[in-house]
């Protein structure tokens, strides 16, 4: 059952341990419903781990998650069927054309005729003309490209992004910038999205939230963040500012 | 040469390191000490039943020499281990191949391997020398155990010719394995995905060892029925071979099936060395070599064309590029 | 739910159609399919002249107790005896072939985070997967055994009897179970193996126990006897070794029992085993399966070569 209507994410003490390494520590963390969210932290501090777990792959070894209000662990058919999800490096079946691709994924999600779906979201991300091609031949920017298209095609409400700028040129980047706010703006998607790039965050995110070592350091909204930090010249100090805290 | 004794080195400690070939080799091992232990126990059982008769007539006062002395010929003890070498031993040559090559390619440690100073082809001559040291070891162990039982449970002793026979049947099964080594590692050389190359091998020890001989056999007239139709109709050897030259062209047909397998070949020359077929017990081994001079061209001929693939695989840098 | 395994299940025949290595072994073992009939009529016709041959050999010698045609008996579906080792060598081979793909495929191309970010279970997904193999596996053998009856009533001029045809559906029917236990062992090795070699020389090493390492114990017969369809079951050698082997080993020999069950269901033989060996066999291993992909770890799913 739905717990709130005002958080589409929540996480209460997320902890996951493999052994003796701790990769989330203790994780609170609130997503507000229409929020661009820009989580911050440096190579391993536990982005993607926090993906997996409310994306429901991975099973937190202490804590709770809920999306849509739906906790992750025992309502998880019923996140997935409100979430999507472009993993880093986003991979494809390579022997299928870009059209069978997204036919398969679309009826995973339970869209029984999913051509006119396809059609539409291929449309909405201006990417006609290639259904027929296969993966293979595609650049990382086109995958990219289908890669959010196979994360949209059900109508999510929560869209999670893992480093989706990842390899991408700086033309790819500022496509997919644009898409993500006209996703946003005109489907009304919440948007989480795992990176390191600073310059995008500050183009892009509404709140930003800063992990580090599995814990999250600091969270507030964007103009909050540059009226708190002033002093500093760029977001990518005041990231060093607050890391360094 | 240093080099290649480097690499070789390396091959072999690689390999008695991984799981898969140590399985493959107990499997071998366990086969080939059961089948070897009946045999023995089965020849031990005749050599008791023979000297019990012959006590049994002195005692009546007879001489023990109006029985004729059965032939023992305890290298035809070998017959099931040759078999399981011609199935499992192929599969070790697959095996060995694939993890030559795929250990390097998989882990893109090729790379490092050609940036060092070597010659041409001292990577190829490395691993061909590490593994065919592996493959003869395994052949040598196999060879003393299977003699170790055959004396120890069969009470079995091997004459000098018998022991030099057994010699030239470990040099074909060397070049019997080593053509599947040569043969797989080109085509996991060749192959942009590793798993697809190791399917292919399969497929054709499949076809080789199991599929050609198969047909081969079961085209046999004579197999057709459980114990042989010719002795269901009380017919003896020389008259099974006079009606069965009337069938020249059908037999041709089944010999020609057969031809094209070297597990064939193979089998026919370890089978006329250890006298297994019984037309060549107790002949020369210059004789039998002699006679089946063709298997020899045969065995070497495939093993020497694999061998010569692999090297020309190896001439250039290109096979780099082949990596999934 | 019933929606989204119909997808797995089309979308693995889709693909398996795609693989060449795939193409090639169904081409091997259809082409033995018909050609074991052509071998049966070829042999059969010979063995008929050998036997006429036999008889005027034998009245020439003056031999009056001529023994019967030991063939005349031969029931019609006896010339596709080499289908049965056929299965047993290539059918089983290739399946493990179609299981090992079917998963590796997703573990290979990294989509299983896209996948089970959708709404379908980790065991409606493996579901799929075993419904698509067994759908691909059920069409092999509905094609061997179109090949198989239209190439007795051509070659053999032989309309099958109902008894007959179902005997033959009853032995395609074996084979289909024999082959889904190598298809799932594939599958589930694909699953839970870290390296796509691993995963297909796992399987492969079991169907080495089970096809050579088994029968050897429990009979001690010759590999190539194993081979050879005519060949009856002999008794093991009395020794304690192969009573005790034969008593603890026999009842899991699964590859003796498909052979024995395929033979007296083609040529008519009583030495008959039951299936419900083979059908523990497929159980336990569609189970493990289950478990398998339980345990699988979808974020490191991805698989090296």
């Amino acid at each position: 059952m739905p717990k709130s209507d005002k958080f589409v994410i929540e996480a209460h003490s997320l902890t996951k341990k493999y052994k003796d390494f701790t990769a989330l520590s203790d994780l609170n963390l609130e997503v507000e419903k229409g929020e661009i969210f820009g989580f911050l932290g440096h190579n391993g501090a536990g982005k993607t781990t926090t993906v997996n777990i409310l994306t429901t792959l991975l099973e937190p070894t202490s804590g709770n998650a809920s999306v849509c209000g739906f906790d992750t662990q025992k309502d998880s058919l019923e996140v997935r069927k409100r979430i999507g999800y472009l993993p880093e490096n986003v991979k494809f079946y390579e022997d299928l054309t870009a059209f069978e691709n997204l036919e398969f994924f679309a009826k995973l999600s339970g869209i029984r005729e999913p051509k006119d779906k396809i059609e539409e979201v291929l449309d909405f991300l201006d990417f006609k003309g290639f259904e027929n091609k296969k993966l293979g031949e595609f650049s990382k920017g086109m995958r990219q490209r289908i890669g959010i298209a196979q994360a949209i095609i059900h109508d999510p409400e929560v869209l999670f992004l893992d480093e989706p700028t990842s390899g991408l040129d700086p033309m790819g980047i500022k496509n997919l910038r644009e898409v993500i706010i006209e996703l946003n703006k005109k489907k009304g998607i919440t948007i989480f999205m795992n990176t390191h790039l600073l310059s995008e965050v500050a183009k892009t995110c509404t709140t930003i939230g800063v992990l580090n070592h599995g814990k999250l350091i600091y969270k507030d909204s964007l103009p909050n963040t540059l009226k708190k930090f002033k002093d500093e010249v760029s977001l990518e100090e005041i990231y060093l500012n607050i890391e360094s805290k | 040469m240093q080099k290649i004794i480097t690499i070789a080195g390396k091959e072999y400690q690689d390999s008695t390191r991984n799981k898969l070939f140590l399985i493959l080799l107990a499997f071998l091992f366990v086969l080939t000490v059961t089948s070897i232990a009946v045999a023995s126990s089965d020849f031990q059982s005749k050599v008791v039943e023979y000297n019990k008769s012959v006590q049994i007539l002195s005692s009546l006062g007879k001489s023990g020499e109006t029985i004729s002395a059965p032939q023992f010929f305890p290298l035809k003890m070998l017959r099931g281990v040759m078999d399981y070498l011609e199935i499992i031993g192929a599969i070790i040559g697959i095996i060995l191949g694939y993890l030559s090559i795929a250990k390097e390619k998989g882990k893109n440690t090729l790379q490092l391997l050609l940036s060092r100073p070597l010659g041409k082809f001292d990577i190829a001559s490395g691993k061909f020398l590490g593994n065919s040291l592996l493959v003869l070891s395994v052949l040598a162990i196999e060879a003393f155990t299977t003699y170790f039982i055959m004396w120890s449970v069969g009470g079995a002793q091997l004459s000098l010719v018998e022991i030099a026979k057994l010699g030239f049947v470990l040099l074909a099964s060397y070049f019997y394995v080593m053509f599947f080594f040569c043969f797989t590692s080109v085509l996991v050389l060749k192959f942009r995905s590793l798993p697809n190359a190791l399917i292919v091998s399969f497929v054709v020890w499949l076809i080789f060892v199991l599929i050609i001989p198969q047909i081969g056999d079961t085209m046999d007239p004579d197999n057709q029925i459980p114990g042989g139709f010719f002795k269901s109709m009380s017919i003896a050897k020389p008259q099974e071979k006079e009606i069965m030259a009337r069938f020249k062209t059908y037999e041709t047909v089944r010999n020609a099936v057969e031809e094209s397998s070297v597990t064939k070949h193979y089998e026919r020359l370890s089978f006329a060395l250890l006298g297994i077929k019984d037309e060549y017990n107790g002949k020369s081994v210059g004789y039998v070599l002699k006679d089946r001079w063709n298997d020899w061209v045969w065995v070497a001929a495939f093993f020497g064309i694999a061998l010569f693939l692999e090297y020309f695989a190896f001439r250039k840098r290109s096979f780099l590029n082949k990596t999934d | 739910m019933f929606f989204t395994i119909a997808t797995v299940s089309k979308s693995e025949i889709r693909s398996l159609i795609r693989q060449k290595t795939f193409v090639l072994m169904l081409a091997v073992f259809l082409f033995m399919a018909s050609f074991s009939a052509y071998i049966g009529w070829s042999t059969k016709n010979t063995i008929r002249s050998v036997y006429a041959q036999t008889v005027k050999e034998m009245t020439a010698q003056g031999i009056k107790e001529i023994p019967n045609n030991p063939f005349l008996s031969t029931p019609p579906l006896s010339i596709l005896k080499n289908m049965v080792v056929y299965v047993f060598l290539i059918g089983s081979l290739m399946a493990i072939i179609i299981g090992h793909s079917s998963f590796i495929r997703e573990r290979r191309a990294g989509v299983s985070k896209i996948i089970f970010s959708k709404s379908i279970g980790k065991w409606e997904f493996v579901l799929g997967k075993m419904g698509g193999i067994f759908l691909a596996l059920m069409l092999i053998n509905v094609i061997s055994f179109a090949l198989s009856f239209f190439s007795i009533t051509i070659i053999f001029s032989h309309f099958l009897s109902i008894s007959e045809a179902f005997n033959l559906l009853a032995f395609y029917g074996t084979s289909l179970v024999y082959m889904l236990f190598f298809a799932y062992l594939g599958l589930f090795f694909a699953i839970v193996s870290k390296s796509e070699s691993l995963a297909l020389l796992a399987p492969v090493m079991f169907w080495i126990f089970i096809s050579f390492v088994m029968p050897q114990l429990t009979s001690a017969l010759d590999p190539t006897a194993l081979l050879n369809p005519t060949s009856i079951q002999t008794p093991a050698p009395q020794n304690n070794f192969f009573q005790i082997a034969q008593s603890i080993i026999h009842p899991f020999s699964v590859s003796e029992s498909y052979k024995s069950i395929g033979r007296s269901l083609l040529q008519g033989d009583s030495s008959s085993y039951p299936l419900f060996p083979l059908v523990v066999y497929l159980i336990v291993v569609a189970g493990s399966c289950f478990y398998g992909v339980k345990q699988f770890n979808i974020c490191e799913a991805e698989i090296d070569q």
